[in-house]
């Protein structure tokens, strides 16, 4: 909206329809601390909805096109004027004339394909919304949005190997780490166990840390900057003490405490999102060792209607 | 001594893997105080229904059991303190169950927080939650937390958890009728068992690792040395959390005898084994032993044994084998006619022991000996009758010490023992005397030893007055005892001996004097037997011993003839192979070999000997022994006091003897008095001479006129045996012609008084030479002495005599005032005495 316009006398409201059994996420949007509830989308759904157009105090509005516009597109949170819009349809719903008082439209984009899910992450966001444009002659354009958030349900895979990890220190460690699967859904159990086979290393704990790899590539300008970011998104401690010898030390850790989303191996050219599992055992010297290993994340159902985030109250403090 | 106080407490400090005892009370009451804190925000969630923020809590209050710098003592403390606020949680989310929620998901719930310890806690918690709950098996759950529980392995952490899910789930291990059993389907049940036995196999891993926390590189030996042992108290402060498994095993009702035997001891066992730790197997053994009851453990001996056998060198196998057998002895105290094959178990011990001294070379021959007592110990329990199985537990004690050369104290304390558990198990040396290893075993221990043991042995003897009646045994128990019944090689000399020991070697002697006569046969051919195998061995036992010893063998043997007498009276044998004659012989051989050594012993037991042979009417023997000790009088009696009481001695004894004819009777009394006048001290002349009087006075005695045919036989004989007045007269007159000439009137007179009542006595048999006249004389001579002196009498003696000299007249008074008496009283004239007394 341009600055020298001035104070809008029009109001535009979107709403969606046929929503009732629709579950929605808490999120918030743009900069906006606000949190706003969104409904979840999946790809193949048919987004329907109203468009009421209000102009106040009988006034007029004149304009030369009225359309709506179904958007998905990729913000880079440090360049933000230039998104890149990876999917659109726009759908002219009124052409040359001037609005006044109350006007309904609606619209209804069929089996849309998104194939990407909705993704709010720290350098990068990916964002599902409506748009209403009011197109004018001379003056400014009107627009305003209404997101969605869109979040696809996928095949578990065919192959769910187990991972292997083994670590060696020369003759002071020997140990084999085994998880499983390698691919789990939003709401998996990562089990696995941990054999010791050799260990002369007095160890004091080991945990587990899930870690979120963001990584975006900026198109704009003749450079390609790549952003990675890590997220430790959760610890977890899997064993208090010192080891011995054939000591085997169970692996269990739900996701579902997690905010996760599935891997994005690549989106549009421009960002991913992969998730590692790193190990960490820690000596009486405090000196640490690291192993890590990717954890394919897929989703396998939407969430329920409510969600309990019971992760954020138990997690304990220290 | 402070500077030094404070040095240890720094070498403590530096040593120990935990911080000082301040810093500990710090931070334990740091660490109450936030678990007081967390419990009741916890309490204040769930009574406000808040789960979440309850669980929260919770896992905030547990965060207190993540500490290591506490010993195990305060962090039990802890432990209390948090489990009793996990009680309350537990209680309310049970009731939240109720309510219908699912306890599934709160279990699954717990299992997001991200430290260990605090999770673990909570699963535990909510697990039980979840097994009241019976939305899951039990035996699922239960698995679960056992699995889950090897994340925590640091060894006071891990224990304590453990323990805390022991705690939770105890009263809910599937069991038969227990609630949380789905069936009473064998193998179900049995989970309860490996659920058990896999806490208990993981929690005395962490125990044992305790001991093998490295201590810091830069302590010296010393300071890793103390470093080691505070680990060892850290641990046996712990022990009781492994061993409350054991019990827990021992409680559940299916573990049953079979079951026992098949699944739960040979896991224990192998753990047992393989842990190598030598705190955890003693400690474990002993739990084993004590918690399962008797009869398990008698069906299961030759494991518990084998595996004894090959515990780590530093376990203190003793008394381990001590407490099990303790344990059967006990049983076998109260239960002992339901051990069917007692046999078999001593059976299976001794193999057991033989395995344990094969596998342990190392095993100290003083344990070897203790295990070996407790093992007698239960063989008297079992079987006392079984002599051999002791007697062949001897043996080993015997093979076992004699091997190993020169013998500790300790080990002698032991082979005491041995020796004094059947003496007082049986209280019956007899059975004693049956074993063949006994006496070799006494002779391995030193001097001192061997005498205690056998002065025991003749006090057990003595106390419960126990006949020996053979002289098999006789001889036997001689070896026993020997070292008091003759001089051993490696005795001291006596006059290394100390008042004690000179007290003490008396002592001895009285026992073995007292024991003589409790050595006797109902058969005397067999008694006999038995005084000569004592003859031997006393006559072996040196002077110092002899002179008190053979008093009892003369006198035991002497008592012996007159059995033989009895017996051969009584039976009218005349075919019996023994006599008295041959007792008399046998101790006249031993007697006069006696006199040039002992010659008042001698002397004495002569005479004894001739009033035996007397009364068994052997007149030559009687007169030999009188004769013999008449010779010893004059050969070897040489001090005068002595000599004056010998004379009176035999003069005595030959009043007593009833077997001569006049001639040697007239003989022998003519020595008796003849020694008496040649006595030198006046004194004792003057007594000498008069009491041989009585020898010229004899009556007959009259013990045997109870029957009808003793008394025809009376008939023939004379009321006197042996008079001759005139020669008693002589003695009577020559005591007071000596009297009289004394220089020193109190002697003097107190022989005149003596004298006068001799003559009193002899009045009555109407003697004609001792009348009232000779004593009319006497009593002037009296005066006379006493007017010559010119003061009164009473001056002259002390008042005991002068009272003496009162009773006699006045009981002469006393005698002419009675009617029936016949005139000799009447005329004796006591005026002047009478006068004389006042």
């Amino acid at each position: 909206m341009s600055m020298f316009s001035s104070k809008p006398f029009h109001q535009i409201e979107i709403s969606f329809t046929n929503v009732e059994n629709r579950q929605t996420i808490n999120q918030t949007i743009g900069e906006s601390k606000e949190i706003t509830p969104l409904f979840i989308y999946s790809s193949g759904d048919n987004i329907t909805g109203e468009v009421k157009i209000k102009i106040k105090n009988s006034k007029k509005l004149e304009y030369r096109n009225i359309s709506i516009a179904f958007i998905g597109q990729i913000e880079l949170t440090y360049d933000p004027g230039n998104p890149t819009i990876f999917i659109t349809e726009k759908v002219l719903v009124a052409k040359g004339g001037i609005l006044t008082g109350s006007n309904d439209y609606s619209f209804n984009f069929q089996r849309k394909r998104m194939r990407y899910e909705s993704y709010k992450g720290t350098n990068v966001n990916l964002r599902y919304f409506v748009r209403v444009i009011i197109d004018r002659n001379i003056s400014t354009t009107y627009s305003q949005d209404k997101d969605f958030w869109v979040m696809n349900v996928m095949k578990p895979p065919l192959e769910n190997p187990p991972i292997n990890i083994k670590v060696g220190l020369k003759s002071d460690l020997n140990i084999d780490i085994t998880l499983e699967q390698s691919q789990f859904h939003l709401t998996d159990v990562i089990k696995g166990i941990v054999n010791y086979y050799i260990v002369k290393i007095q160890f004091k704990s080991m945990g587990l840390s899930i870690i979120k790899r963001e990584i975006t590539k900026s198109n704009s300008g003749m450079n390609q900057n790549i952003f990675t970011e890590n997220e430790t998104i959760a610890k977890f401690e899997i064993m208090d003490g010192a080891p011995v010898q054939g000591d085997k030390i169970p692996i269990r850790f739900f996701l579902r405490s997690l905010n996760l989303t599935p891997t994005f191996p690549q989106i549009n050219n421009i960002f991913s999102v992969r998730y590692f599992l790193n190990l960490v055992l820690v000596d009486k010297k405090e000196k640490r060792y690291f192993r890590e290993t990717e954890l394919v994340l897929y989703r396998n159902t939407l969430p329920e209607k409510k969600t309990i985030l019971i992760k954020k109250e138990l997690s304990s403090d220290k | 001594m402070s500077k030094r106080f404070k040095q240890q407490v720094k070498q403590l400090r530096k040593t120990s893997q935990l911080v000082s005892t301040n810093e500990q009370s710090k931070i334990s009451n740091q660490t109450k105080e936030n678990v007081r804190k967390f419990g009741f925000l916890m309490r204040r969630a769930l009574d406000q229904g808040k789960i979440p923020a309850a669980l929260k809590n919770a896992s905030q209050m547990l965060d207190g059991l993540r500490t290591s710098a506490l010993s195990p003592k305060n962090y039990y403390d802890l432990y209390m303190q948090v489990s009793d606020e996990l009680r309350y949680l537990e209680f309310f989310l049970q009731e939240d169950i109720k309510s219908g929620k699912s306890a599934s998901k709160l279990y699954k719930e717990v299992q997001f927080i991200e430290a260990i310890v605090p999770r673990l806690y909570l699963m535990v918690t909510t697990g039980s939650v979840l097994i009241k709950s019976q939305e899951v098996e039990t035996q699922d759950v239960l698995s679960d937390l056992i699995e889950m529980c090897k994340g925590v392995q640091h060894p006071t952490r891990g224990l304590f958890l453990r323990h805390y899910l022991s705690q939770m789930t105890k009263d809910k291990l599937p069991d038969k009728g227990s609630e949380y059993a789905s069936s009473n389907d064998q193998e179900l049940l049995s989970k309860s068992i490996d659920f058990t036995i896999k806490n208990f196999v993981e929690m005395n891993k962490l125990w044992v690792r305790i001991a093998h926390q490295k201590t810091p590189g830069n302590l010296t030996k010393k300071e890793k040395e103390i470093a080691q042992k505070n680990l060892d108290i850290e641990r046996k402060e712990l022990k009781i959390l492994v061993g409350t498994n054991l019990v827990r095993l021992s409680q559940l009702e299916i573990v049953t005898l079979e079951v026992y035997t098949e699944r739960v001891l040979p896991l224990l066992l192998q753990q047992i084994n393989e842990c190598g730790d030598p705190i955890a197997q003693e400690y474990l053994m002993e739990v084993i032993i004590q918690v399962f009851s008797d009869d398990y453990h008698i069906s299961t001996l030759p494991s518990l044994l084998q595996t004894i056998s090959k515990l780590a060198d530093g376990v203190n196998i003793k008394q381990i084998m001590i407490s099990l057998i303790n344990r059967l002895i006990k049983y076998s105290e109260s239960n002992v006619e339901d051990i069917n094959d007692k046999e078999q178990i001593f059976t299976i011990f001794s193999k057991g022991i033989g395995l344990i001294t094969k596998e342990r070379k190392n095993l100290p021959v003083k344990d070897l000996l203790s295990i070996l007592n407790s093992l007698i110990q239960l063989a008297l329990q079992l079987n006392p009758k079984q002599i051999d199985y002791i007697d062949r537990v001897l043996r080993f004690c015997y093979n076992s010490a004699s091997e190993s050369g020169s013998l500790s104290r300790d080990i002698i304390k032991e082979i005491n023992n041995l020796l004094t558990t059947p003496l007082t198990k049986y209280n019956n040396v007899n059975i004693l005397l049956e074993f063949e290893n006994y006496s070799p075993l006494i002779e391995l221990l030193p001097y001192g030893d061997r005498r205690k043991i056998a002065l025991k042995i003749i006090e057990n003897v003595l106390q419960n007055s126990t006949y020996i009646r053979t002289s098999d045994k006789v001889k036997k128990l001689t070896e026993y005892v020997k070292i008091l019944v003759q001089d051993e090689t490696d005795m001291p000399s006596e006059s290394e001996e100390d008042e004690y020991q000179k007290t003490l070697f008396l002592a001895e002697q009285d026992a073995v004097c007292r024991l003589v006569h409790l050595l006797k046969s109902k058969d005397h051919i067999e008694s006999f037997k038995i005084v000569q195998v004592l003859a031997q061995k006393i006559g072996n036992g040196g002077e110092r011993r002899i002179k008190h010893t053979v008093s009892p063998l003369v006198f035991s043997s002497l008592l012996l003839s007159f059995k033989i007498r009895d017996y051969i009276e009584d039976n009218e044998e005349e075919q019996y192979p023994l006599s008295p004659k041959k007792i008399f012989e046998f101790v006249y051989k031993i007697v006069t070999s006696l006199t040039p050594l002992f010659p008042l012993i001698s002397l004495k037991l002569l005479l004894q000997c001739a009033q035996a042979s007397d009364k068994c009417g052997f007149e030559a023997i009687s007169y030999e022994f009188m004769t013999k000790s008449i010779l010893a009088y004059e050969e070897h009696v040489v001090v005068s006091k002595v000599r004056f009481e010998m004379i009176t001695l035999i003069s005595s004894t030959l009043q007593t003897l009833r077997v001569f004819d006049e001639e040697n009777y007239s003989t022998l009394a003519n020595h008796a008095g003849g020694h008496s006048s040649k006595l030198m001290v006046v004194n004792d002349q003057a007594r000498a001479v008069y009491m041989c009087s009585y020898l010229f006075w004899i009556e007959d005695d009259e013990e045997e006129d109870d029957s009808e045919e003793d008394e025809e036989a009376d008939e023939d004989k004379e009321k006197i045996y042996f008079k001759d007045t005139k020669r008693l007269q002589g003695c009577i007159s020559r005591a007071i012609r000596v009297a009289g000439s004394l220089m020193e009137s109190a002697s003097m007179f107190q022989l005149l008084f003596e004298i006068l009542n001799v003559c009193l006595y002899f009045l009555r048999y109407d003697i004609e030479q001792i009348n009232t006249d000779y004593i009319n004389t006497l009593l002037e001579l009296i005066h006379r002495k006493i007017e010559e002196n010119n003061t009164d009498l009473s001056e002259l003696v002390e008042p005991q005599m002068f009272n003496f000299y009162k009773s006699t007249i006045k009981h002469i008074k006393y005698c002419q005032s009675q009617d029936e008496t016949e005139d000799l009283f009447k005329e004796i004239n006591i005026s002047i005495s009478l006068k004389d007394l006042k």
